[in-house]
């Protein structure tokens, strides 16, 4: 019988050749609500039915969409789209109305979209013709660009958003990308077509594209090797080698997002830089690596940010070594010769997560640290540590956009002092000082002086300990191509590059 | 004995009145549970790396309907679900019924065929093995069962893939086609998650055949259907196995009651999108409709397959039919 | 059952004599485990990760370069404690249940049935999810939640015993002579039905030890860095290609285990049943 069956299911590969993706994503998105980021699942999605004004293109730079082009007067304060003529799926033309719409909605009090707050920096927004919007901003604000082309923020018709945009349980399904919204097959797959009607008239390549959800890390890789998808994202770590090794498929890698230690500074030891610094000491980058990774990846001795960004200087990136000698010595002068006792928060659902809380323990055991681990679910450890109940916690995330302002979320004090990025209770005026400052900075070599300057300050307070970037990779099918992994912290937005895909 | 039409829509309407007070329970308990558990669906909703604010969070809960008091949640769930309405999904507003709907008979398709294959398999070896008790082909059968027993499911159905899939590529390693789409992919994605979990049963199926087969042998009734000089296949065929069918489908039904939420592993190895996986993500991000929608589903098919299992009972062993009436 | 029939039991029974032997060998790494083991089995080594067999690491070394033949005796304990304590809580209770259920009056009888059906229509999966997510995952909570999961089998199968129990002659003896319900129950029932109960817990502890390792599969086992045979085998898929030897050796400890205690578990129930005895 399975002979049988087998032949059969050769005969239907052949036949969906013509056009057919099967894309394995790592979870279901919970929802298809653009403006709020549920995940890479959900952006990867999304990205193949929306477009924003404009967006990180397949070689990780802003590239127009929607708008045409798009011009900004001197000083920073008002920004011209001139929109090109695309259309929504359902047929009618995009037009400034739908733009004002959509960002209206993204920057209305206490919206839940996730970039409410940096956005809100919008003070008007004018349509003097159905191709133009104009943005004038209450100061200036140079990431404005970058936020605008998350998938956060793609355009949606303004038709829609009247008629759903409060309905907290609506998704928009009609964009204006390169698919067609088809189906979401609840627990299984979302299905997408290939929209005639897109601006770019050549593309896109595929007739559909099913987007099926396979959670499991190891069955996501069976599915690929065994032919049932043709692209995966979040390929482990230990498949790496076995996948590189296959003549069938092809692996996609970049450094992308780090591993981090995050620390509630309200109180105790980890109140003190001295013993966050200790910890930066102590631990074994190499080994993070080696373990949790499968010895892939970039150690960081520094701030977390990457060769060729804004604020990179060799300096910061050199502060730390691994030296437990030294990281015991500063416990002492602290007051703490003998250690302590701490929780450290992680998850068991991942296990990158979780193999890094290990060998963090058993690094700090070696200076006197007594590390207790807590392994709650995803859901549980997002829980725990947006009120900050922790001593300190592992984090694996990266800057969402590759402006320098990425920092922000993760550094600035401020009103708001217990959030997920950013160590509870931590709130130093001058690196809050120098963000501000770094936002509203036009000219790039002071604006690079700047945060240079924070890296180093970041360095001496240690919020964060950041131990190694961690690889983001992609793996397809040999017959796939056009599908790019985005560089860097762009990686969880590769999604885009679906529109340049094709089957061989 | 008096089984009149009445007498049976009574009994029928008795159990459905107890199965639907046991549905009742199961949902108070999930809903107070679910309800005191950490983590907040909120958070969730707002964003894997976002910030959000404290206004945002508030509103959102607010739209939800979390800032109720909880037992006006609860009486507001309940007056619905006496209504068939089971709500929606917290995450996107898909109806919780349309879910169940979806998934509820993957999960069955999955778990019949495993049974069956567990009971083709497991009820034959089980009575092979105790019609020659002590034999070398016991001793073989028995420690087959016993190693198909300690495989933990999901190391088996990883070399089933490895095997069948990616060695040798004779059938898909995961997923679920739609009958409509394909029969025949459709078919061949659900024999190894089948496979797989039915011969797991089929030794537990084997060693409870082969015990209580044991046991029935050794009663005094089958030594005096001996000595009156009944042929040995009659005696297994009419008497032996009549009466240890019933710890045998005591076993079965309760196989089969488990897997229906308890085919997680296995979902999880060959990304069958089931029930199981179902409840798992819908717990992960505390959308507590569907956790009740979906547990509510579990319970109810649970309910279900014990009457039936009763009414089997009831067929196969005159004695308690006569105790009952 | 008398303390000399075990031995008296084993003669002429080679492989029950060795499958106690094995279980008794395999509690006694449980009790003295962290003794036996040849290296720290917590000890971190970076470079030495998802090695083979060598003459300083005899099974290797697992993801995290630590010694796998030391986290194996250690992962011994937790793996029993579970299972066992596991099964005490759900044979305890069980029975408990199964008898009542069958023996007690009607209202009783009606009430906890009802109530173990509720409880068997909870997948083990949402229990041990609920657990962790109040308590964490760990060995109290692997007991109670495996525990729990088996606590209907048990009552199942005592019910079905009792009641088969219940329709004999001797039974009937009992009650003509106003036994009391306590005598009725430990000296005619307990008896009586201990054969499929034995069967039963020896299932029992194989499908905990089983379990733990599915829960542990799914992230909700044991909490690192100690490490139970499930988890091992849980983690060890992930690696089956790298290091094939790191899925066996837990694997091959685990079947033979379970098959150990049901060989076992198979003669006792020979032993204790009073009708087989008589042949």
């Amino acid at each position: 019988m399975s002979l049988a069956l087998a032949s059969s299911v050769f005969s239907q590969k052949a036949f969906a050749d013509g056009g057919t993706l099967y894309y394995g994503l790592s979870s279901e998105p919970p929802s298809l609500e653009t403006m709020v980021n549920s995940g890479t699942s959900e952006r990867t999605v999304n990205l193949s039915i929306h477009r924003g004004l404009l967006n990180y293109g397949i070689d990780g730079k802003l590239t127009p969409e929607l708008a045409e082009s798009y011009d900004v007067k001197p000083g920073a304060l008002e920004y011209t789209f001139k929109l090109r003529d695309a259309k929504f799926h359902d047929g009618s033309a995009v037009t400034s109305a739908d733009v004002k719409a959509t960002l209206e909605r993204i920057i209305a009090k206490g919206a839940k979209a996730a970039n409410n707050s940096e956005l809100k920096v919008i003070k008007e927004i004018d349509t003097p013709d159905p191709k133009t919007v104009i943005l004038r901003l209450s100061h200036p604000f140079i990431p404005l660009l970058d936020y605008l082309a998350l998938p956060e923020q793609v355009v949606l018709p303004a038709a829609w958003i009247k008629e759903h945009g409060s309905d907290p349980k609506a998704a928009p399904t009609v964009g204006a990308g390169p698919y067609k919204f088809v189906k979401w097959d609840r627990g299984r797959e979302i299905e997408v077509t290939k929209f005639q009607g897109y601006f770019a008239k050549e593309r896109p390549y595929l007739d559909e594209i099913h987007y099926v959800f396979y959670p499991n890390a190891e069955t996501r890789v069976n599915a690929l090797k065994s032919g049932d998808v043709d692209i995966i994202e979040y390929v482990p770590w230990k498949d790496e080698k076995a996948i590189q090794a296959d003549p069938n498929l092809k692996l996609d890698c970049t450094a992308g997002p780090f591993m981090a230690l995050q620390f509630n500074t309200q109180s105790g030891p980890f109140s003190k830089p001295e013993v966050r610094q200790a910890v930066a000491y102590a631990i074994d980058r190499q080994a993070v690596i080696n373990t949790a990774f499968n010895g892939v990846g970039t150690p960081i001795y520094g701030p977390p940010i990457p060769h060729g960004y804004m604020g990179y200087s060799e300096a910061n990136a050199r502060y730390f070594t691994h030296d437990p000698a030294k990281a015991k010595k500063m416990l002492a002068d602290a007051g703490y010769p003998d250690g302590f006792e701490v929780r450290l928060l992680s998850t068991a659902q991942y296990d990158f997560h979780q193999n890094t809380a290990v060998v963090v323990q058993s690094d700090l055991a070696k200076i006197g640290i007594k590390v207790k681990l807590d392994l709650p679910d995803w859901a549980g450890r997002m829980g725990k540590a947006s009120k900050g109940d922790y001593d300190f916690m592992v984090a694996g995330t990266g800057g969402d956009i590759i402006d320098a302002d990425w920092m922000s979320s993760f550094y600035y004090g401020g009103e708001n002092l217990v959030r997920l990025n950013s160590s509870p209770y931590f709130n130093d005026l001058s690196m809050n000082e120098m963000l501000d400052k770094g936002r509203i900075t036009l000219d790039p070599a002071l604006r690079s002086e700047i945060y240079q300057a924070f890296g180093k300050r970041a360095n001496e307070l240690s919020p964060i300990v950041a131990m190694m970037f961690r690889d983001q990779c992609y793996a397809t099918r040999k017959n796939v191509d056009g599908f790019r992994n985005l560089p860097g912290f762009l990686s969880f937005l590769s999604g885009i590059s679906i529109e340049y895909t094709k089957l061989q | 004995m008096r089984a009149t039409l009445l007498g049976v829509i009574f009994l029928l309407g008795r159990k459905l009145l107890v199965a639907v007070v046991q549905l009742y329970v199961v949902a108070t308990l999930i809903f107070s549970i679910m309800y005191i558990m950490p983590g907040d669906p909120v958070l969730l909703l707002l964003g894997a790396d976002s910030n959000p604010t404290p206004e945002a969070i508030a509103a959102m809960r607010h739209q939800l309907g979390l800032d109720q008091p909880v037992l006006a949640q609860y009486f507001d769930w309940l007056w619905n679900a006496l209504h068939l309405d089971f709500g929606s999904s917290l995450t996107n507003g898909y109806p919780v019924a349309g879910y169940v709907a979806e998934n509820l008979p993957r999960t069955l398709e999955l778990a019949l065929t495993a049974i069956v294959i567990a009971i083709l398999v497991g009820v034959p070896l089980g009575i092979a093995a105790a019609l020659k008790r002590g034999s070398a082909r016991d001793t073989i059968l028995t420690s087959l069962a016993t190693v198909g027993i300690s495989v933990p499911v999901y190391i088996a159905g990883t070399l089933m893939v490895l095997f069948f899939s990616i060695k040798l590529g004779w059938l898909p390693a995961s997923g679920y086609t739609d009958v409509s789409r394909s029969l025949s992919l459709h078919l061949s994605k659900l024999v190894l998650p089948a496979a797989t979990l039915g011969i797991g049963l089929a030794a537990s199926i084997a060693r409870m055949t082969r015990s209580s087969m044991l046991e029935i042998l050794g009663r005094d009734f089958v030594r005096a259907l001996r000595a009156k000089g009944m042929p040995e296949g009659q005696i297994i065929w009419q008497h032996v196995l009549r009466n240890a069918a019933i710890p045998i489908i005591t076993i079965i039904g309760l196989q089969l009651g488990n897997l229906i939420g308890g085919t997680v592993l296995v979902e999880a190895v060959f990304n069958w999108p089931g029930l199981s996986t179902l409840l798992v993500t819908a717990v992960s991000a505390r959308n507590y409709p569907l956790v009740q929608g979906a547990m509510l589903a579990i319970a109810a098919a649970f309910i279900l397959i014990n009457l039936v299992v009763e009414l089997l009972y009831n067929i196969l062993d005159p004695r308690i039919r006569r105790k009952r009436s | 059952m008398t303390s000399a029939s075990i031995p008296r039991a084993m003669r002429g029974q080679p492989a029950f004599a060795f499958s106690v032997a094995l279980i008794a060998m395999v509690a006694s790494i449980g009790v003295f485990g962290g003794l036996l083991a040849p290296q720290d089995p917590f000890l971190i080594q970076s470079q030495l990760v998802n090695q083979g067999s060598s003459a300083s690491h005899w099974l290797g070394t697992d993801e995290f370069g630590r010694d796998l033949l030391s986290r194996l005796l250690i992962g011994v304990q937790p793996t029993l404690i579970v299972a066992i304590g596991a099964t005490a809580i759900a044979a305890v209770f069980g029975t408990m249940f199964g008898i009542a259920g069958a023996h007690g009056r009607p209202v009783t009888q009606f009430i906890i049935m009802r109530c173990v059906d509720i409880m068997l229509s909870f997948p083990p999966i949402l229990l041990a999810l609920l657990a962790v997510g109040f308590w964490q995952s760990g060995v109290l909570s692997l007991i109670v939640v495996i525990g729990v999961v088996y606590i209907p089998q048990f009552a199942r199968v005592a019910h079905s015993a009792t009641l088969q129990v219940s329709r004999m002659e001797f039974m009937e003896a009992e009650r003509a002579m106003g036994a009391s319900t306590a005598r009725v129950i430990f000296n005619a029932i307990l008896p009586n039905i201990l054969a499929p109960l034995v069967v039963q817990a020896t299932l029992t502890v194989a499908a905990a030890i089983l379990l733990e390792s599915g829960l542990s599969f799914l992230g909700l086992g044991i909490v690192p860095p100690q490490p139970s045979w499930g988890q091992m085998i849980g983690t060890a898929r992930g690696y089956l290609a790298q290091n094939p030897m790191y899925v066996i050796w837990p694997s091959l400890l685990l079947g033979v285990t379970i098959l150990a205690i049901n060989v076992a578990g198979d003669r006792l129930r020979d032993i204790l049943d009073p009708r087989l005895r008589q042949e």
